[in-house]
C-alpha cells in the first residue's frame, strides 16, 4: 500500500537535480517527508518488455492388433522461447531511495519438453462381464536453459537513452552475464482396469509407477495405486422402489504422487566463494565447502485419499443427489524448511520431505430438472461443501524459546500455522474497545505508561504486572481464514428461443485480515481515509482511536499511545469475510430456424452476460475473495487481503454462429 | 503384415533412441560428490573454515570483541545502541538480536565446515603429514568455536558430524561442551596444540 501526500506535485521543474533528472515529486526533509512511491515516476524510469512464444505439437499412430486390442504411440512436444528486456533509467521514485545506476538487463530462456507414450488398450465383453483397460509406458523430459546479461550506465545523447547492452559502459565490471541449464526426466509405467458385471457391480483399479530424476537415487521410483468399487443397487432384483430411478453407492482409495521441486537438490553443491587470507603479505587463498544443507533422501510427496459417496436419481429422473465424504492425508510434503542456526545452513532453505496435512470434507450436490415439454424449461442445481484442514506435522523447527519445547508452528506475518490447527490461522493481540477516560487507563494498568483516553485497549493475556506489558506474549489465535462452508447455485432456463442462466457462489464463516484498512486506519500516512471518525472527548461513541502525532520534536518524549494504536498485529484488522456473489447472469436468444435456413447456418445465438455483478458482504475491503499475499508465503497467509486487484465486473455481448 | 513390422520397428526406435541418464550431474555447479578427492580439496576445505572468521561481523572482524572485551573489565561501551548496551550489561532480552543471533549462527557455520573437513579428509589419499595437519587445524578451529560458544552462551548443542536438515541435537551441559573442546585439542593428530610455550 502506498499513498502519496496530496500536497506533493507529481512532477515539477523546481525538483530537477542530479539525483532526480526527471523532477519527480516524492517529498523531502524540507517540505514533507513521505514513504510512498511516485508511480508516474516508476512508469517513466523503468520499463520491462516481455515476449513469450509457445509452440505445442502432438502426433500419434494407432494400430488395431485384434478385435478389442489396439496399440497407440503418442508423441508430444512443447517448447517456449521467452525474452525479457528490462531498462532502468536515471532517477528516483521515492524519498531516500539509494541511487542506482542506469542499466539494461536482457534475459533469454528456452523451455523444452517432450513426451513419448506407448499404450495398449483392450476391451472385452463376455455375457454380463465387461472388462476394459489400458497399460502403458511413458517417457517425459523437461529442460530449461537461460542466459542473462546486464550492462550498467546507459549511453545518453540528446536526451535519448540507448538501451542495448552494447551501448552500455564496457569498463571492467560494468557488464555481467549468467546462464544455466536444468533438466529432469520421468519414466512411468501405468495401467488401468475397469470391470463391470451386469451393470450392477463396478470396479476400477489403476496403477502407476513413476521414476523421477529430481529425487534421490534410492527413492526415485514412486508407486501409486488406486481402487474404486461401486454398486448400482437400483439394478438389483430385490430393489423395487419406483420413485428411485437410479442409485449407486461407491467407495475409493488411492495414492497420488506430487513432485513440486527443482532438480539437483538431493546432493549438496560446492560453494567456491569462501576464501581466506593468510600470512604477512595477506595473500588470498581459495576455499571451497558445502554451504547449503541438502536432504539426501528426497522422495515423492504422497496424497492418500479415501472417498465414500452415492449418486441417486429420483422421481422420474427429475431429482438427482450426489453425496461425497472424503478424507485425504498428504504425507512427506515437500517444503523448503527454515532451519535452526545450529545446523550452520547458508544460502536458503533446503527442500525436505516434511510436514503432513489432513483434509476432510463433505460435499452435497442437489439438482432438479423440470423435464418440461412445453415452451418453458428449467433446471436448478445447488451444492454445499464443508472442508476442514489440519496440520499433522511440520518438521524440524528447533526449540520454541517461549516454552523450551520443540517448536510446532510456523509464523508468517500475523498468522501461525500450528500442528493441530488449520494452515494460516490468525495469531494476534485481542482488542477491547477504547479507553474513555484516565481512570480506565489506570484500572487496565498494562498500558499505563503511555495510553491516553481515546487509545486502543489491548487484552493483556500474559500479565506480568507492569505498566508497559502489551507485547507478543499476549497474542492468541483469533480466527481462521477457511470458510465454515461454501455453496453454489446454478439456474438454467429457457422460454421458446430465449434463455436465462444464473450462477451464484457463496463462502461463509471465514475471517480475513484487511491489510489495506490496517494501512489506512493506522493513521501512518500523511493523508487519511474520508470516513474515519476519530475519538475525541466530545465524540466518544466510535471505534476509531484518537488522532495525534507520535513524533516529538525538541527532546520531548514521543507519544507512544499513537504508536501503540497503529499495531498491525491485533484483531482490529480482522473481519468476517462471508459473501454471496452473483457470479454470472446470461440472457441469450437463439435465432429462429427459418432465418438460419435462409442464411445457411446451423446455429446462431446472441447473448448478453454479466460476471461478478453483485456481491453481498459485510466485508469492508475491495473483494472478499482474496488470494492471500504473494510470493513464498502465499500458502501460509491465505486470509490476508493486501489489496490484490478485485474480481472484475465484466459485461459482454456476444454472437456465436455455427455453419 | 509389412505395416505392422514397420510399426514395431518405429516404436522400438522411439523407446530406445534416447539415452536417459537419471544420474546426470548438475551442470551449473560442482557437487560434493566430486569433491574431497585430493590434497588440494582438503586444503580448500580447511581454508573455508578459516574464512568463517570474517564472513559476517559476528566473529573476529568485529563483534567477538563486544562479547569479550566490552563485557569484561577491560573495556567499556556506551552510546545509543540499546541492543549493544543490553548485551554488555548481560541484559539478554531478545535472542534474535543480531549481536546475539548472528554470532551464534556464524560459529555454527564454522562448525559445519570444520565437521566436513574432519569427516571427509581422512578418506582422501594424499600426503600423510599434510593430511594430519589439516585435520588437526579443523579440530583446533572446532574447539575454538565451541570454546567461544560455551563461554558466551553456556549450553551449545554439540554438532560433531556434517549437519543434516533434520538433526535435532540436545543442548549439551557446560561441562560436556568444555570436555568436547579439550577432547578436540587432545585428539588433534598433529602436535600444533602441544608446542612448548616460549619462555
Amino acid at each position: 500500500m502506498w499513498s502519496m501526500s496530496p500536497i506533493v506535485p507529481v512532477q515539477s521543474d523546481a525538483l530537477i537535480n542530479d539525483q532526480n533528472p526527471g523532477g519527480w515529486g516524492y517529498g523531502s526533509t524540507n517540505t514533507v517527508n513521505t514513504f510512498s512511491r511516485n508511480q508516474v515516476a516508476v512508469a517513466n524510469i523503468t520499463s520491462i518488455e516481455s515476449n513469450f512464444v509457445k509452440l505445442l505439437g502432438n502426433a500419434f499412430i494407432q494400430y488395431k492388433i485384434a478385435d478389442g486390442l489396439s496399440y497407440k504411440f503418442n508423441a508430444g512436444l512443447e517448447t517456449s522461447f521467452d525474452k525479457i528486456n528490462a531498462v532502468r533509467k536515471n532517477g528516483s521514485w521515492y524519498q531516500n531511495q539509494s541511487p542506482e545506476n542506469s542499466q539494461v538487463t536482457d534475459n533469454r530462456s528456452q523451455f523444452f519438453s517432450y513426451l513419448f507414450e506407448h499404450t495398449l488398450n483392450f476391451d472385452y465383453n463376455l455375457g454380463k462381464h465387461s472388462i476394459n483397460g489400458v497399460v502403458g509406458y511413458t517417457q517425459q523430459t523437461y529442460q530449461t536453459d537461460f542466459v542473462s546479461g546486464t550492462g550498467l550506465f546507459l549511453a545518453q545523447f540528446g536526451g535519448n537513452y540507448f538501451t542495448t547492452i552494447t551501448s552500455t559502459s564496457n569498463l571492467p565490471g560494468d557488464r555481467t552475464a549468467s546462464g544455466g541449464l536444468t533438466k529432469y526426466l520421468i519414466n512411468s509405467y501405468l495401467g488401468r482396469l475397469n470391470y463391470t458385471f451386469d451393470d450392477k457391480y463396478l470396479a476400477t483399479f489403476t496403477f502407476r509407477s513413476d521414476k523421477d530424476s529430481r529425487f534421490s537415487p534410492e527413492f526415485r521410483t514412486g508407486y501409486f495405486p488406486s481402487g474404486a468399487l461401486a454398486w448400482r443397487i437400483s439394478n438389483e432384483k430385490f430393489f423395487n422402489l419406483d420413485w428411485v430411478n437410479d442409485l449407486k453407492i461407491r467407495g475409493s482409495y488411492g495414492v497420488l504422487g506430487a513432485a513440486n521441486l527443482n532438480p539437483y537438490q538431493y546432493i549438496g553443491f560446492l560453494n567456491q566463494g569462501p576464501n581466506a587470507v593468510f600470512g604477512p603479505n595477506q595473500e588470498g587463498v581459495a576455499g571451497a565447502i558445502q554451504a547449503k544443507l541438502a536432504s539426501g533422501d528426497l522422495r515423492w510427496e504422497e496424497k492418500k485419499t479415501t472417498n465414500l459417496g452415492f449418486d441417486a436419481t429420483l422421481f422420474n429422473n427429475k431429482f438427482n443427489i450426489t453425496f461425497d465424504a472424503f478424507r485425504s492425508v498428504s504425507e512427506d510434503v515437500l517444503v523448503p524448511q527454515p532451519l535452526p542456526g545450529y545446523l550452520g545452513n547458508l544460502q536458503g532453505d533446503p527442500i525436505v520431505n516434511i510436514g503432513s496435512v489432513l483434509n476432510k470434507g463433505l460435499e452435497l450436490d442437489l439438482g432438479y430438472n423440470s423435464r418440461a415439454t412445453g415452451n418453458f424449461k428449467w433446471n436448478v442445481a445447488a451444492n454445499v461443501s464443508v472442508i476442514r484442514n489440519e496440520i499433522l506435522e511440520l518438521g524440524n523447527l528447533g526449540i520454541d524459546e517461549a516454552t523450551g519445547m520443540r517448536r510446532d508452528y510456523i509464523s508468517s506475518g500475523n498468522t501461525r500455522s500450528q500442528v493441530g490447527r488449520s494452515i494460516g490461522d490468525f495469531y494476534v493481540l485481542r482488542t477491547n474497545g477504547l479507553f474513555q477516560n484516565e481512570a480506565e487507563v489506570i484500572a487496565h494498568n498494562a498500558q499505563a505508561d503511555y495510553a491516553q483516553p481515546g487509545d486502543i485497549r489491548y487484552v493483556n493475556l500474559q500479565d506480568d504486572g507492569t505498566t508497559d506489558d502489551i507485547n507478543n506474549n499476549d497474542r492468541e489465535f483469533a480466527g481462521s481464514p477457511w470458510p465454515d462452508f461454501t455453496t453454489g447455485l446454478q439456474f438454467d432456463s429457457s422460454y421458446k428461443n430465449f434463455s436465462l442462466n444464473v450462477q451464484l457462489y457463496g463462502a461463509f464463516g471465514m475471517d480475513l485480515y484487511n491489510d489495506v484498512r490496517n494501512d489506512l486506519d493506522s493513521y501512518g500516512y500523511s493523508n487519511y481515509r474520508r470516513a474515519i471518525d476519530p475519538w475525541r472527548p466530545d465524540n466518544t461513541n466510535t471505534s476509531d482511536p484518537r488522532l495525534g502525532v507520535s513524533y516529538a520534536a525538541g527532546g520531548m518524549p514521543a507519544d507512544r499511545g499513537i504508536v501503540s494504536n497503529a499495531r498491525d498485529n491485533s484483531d482490529r484488522w480482522l473481519e468476517d469475510g462471508s459473501y454471496l456473489r452473483i457470479r454470472n447472469v446470461e440472457v441469450g436468444y437463439d435465432l429462429p430456424q427459418p432465418w438460419l435456413d435462409k442464411m445457411e447456418m446451423n446455429s446462431a445465438r446472441i447473448f448478453l452476460s454479466g460476471q461478478n455483478l453483485i456481491t453481498f458482504t459485510g466485508y469492508s475491503g475491495l473483494d472478499p475473495d482474496v488470494v492471500g499475499v504473494g510470493g513464498e508465503n502465499i500458502n501460509l497467509e491465505p486470509g490476508v487481503d493486501n489489496g490484490n486487484y478485485p474480481s472484475s465486473r465484466i459485461i459482454s455481448l456476444g454472437f456465436s454462429v455455427g455453419f | 503384415m509389412k505395416k505392422s513390422i514397420t510399426l514395431i520397428v518405429f516404436s522400438c526406435i522411439a523407446l530406445l533412441s534416447c539415452e536417459r541418464d537419471f544420474d546426470a550431474p548438475n551442470p551449473n555447479s560442482p557437487t560434493i560428490a566430486s569433491f574431497w578427492q585430493s590434497g588440494e580439496d582438503a586444503q580448500k576445505g580447511v581454508n573455508a573454515v578459516y574464512s568463517t572468521f570474517y564472513r559476517t561481523p559476528g566473529l573476529y572482524s568485529r563483534w567477538m570483541f563486544y562479547h569479550g572485551i566490552l563485557k569484561s573489565d577491560e573495556g567499556f561501551g556506551s552510546g545509543g545502541d540499546g541492543g549493544l548496551n543490553n548485551l554488555v550489561s548481560f541484559n539478554q532480552n531478545d535472542y534474535n538480536l543480531g549481536l546475539t543471533a548472528l554470532t551464534w549462527d556464524t560459529f555454527y557455520v564454522g562448525i559445519f565446515r570444520a565437521n566436513q573437513v574432519i569427516a571427509y579428509v581422512p578418506n582422501i589419499a594424499m600426503d600423510e603429514t599434510k593430511q594430519r595437519q589439516i585435520i588437526a587445524e579443523a579440530k583446533f578451529l572446532r574447539a575454538l568455536f565451541y570454546y567461544n560458544l560455551t563461554l558466551y552462551y553456556g549450553r551449545p548443542p554439540l554438532m560433531l558430524e556434517p549437519s543434516q536438515p533434520l538433526d535435532v541435537p540436545a543442548n549439551a551441559t557446560t561441562e560436556e561442551a568444555y570436555a568436547q573442546v579439550i577432547q578436540d585439542l587432545d585428539d588433534a593428530p598433529f602436535p600444533i596444540c602441544q608446542r612448548p610455550i616460549p619462555a
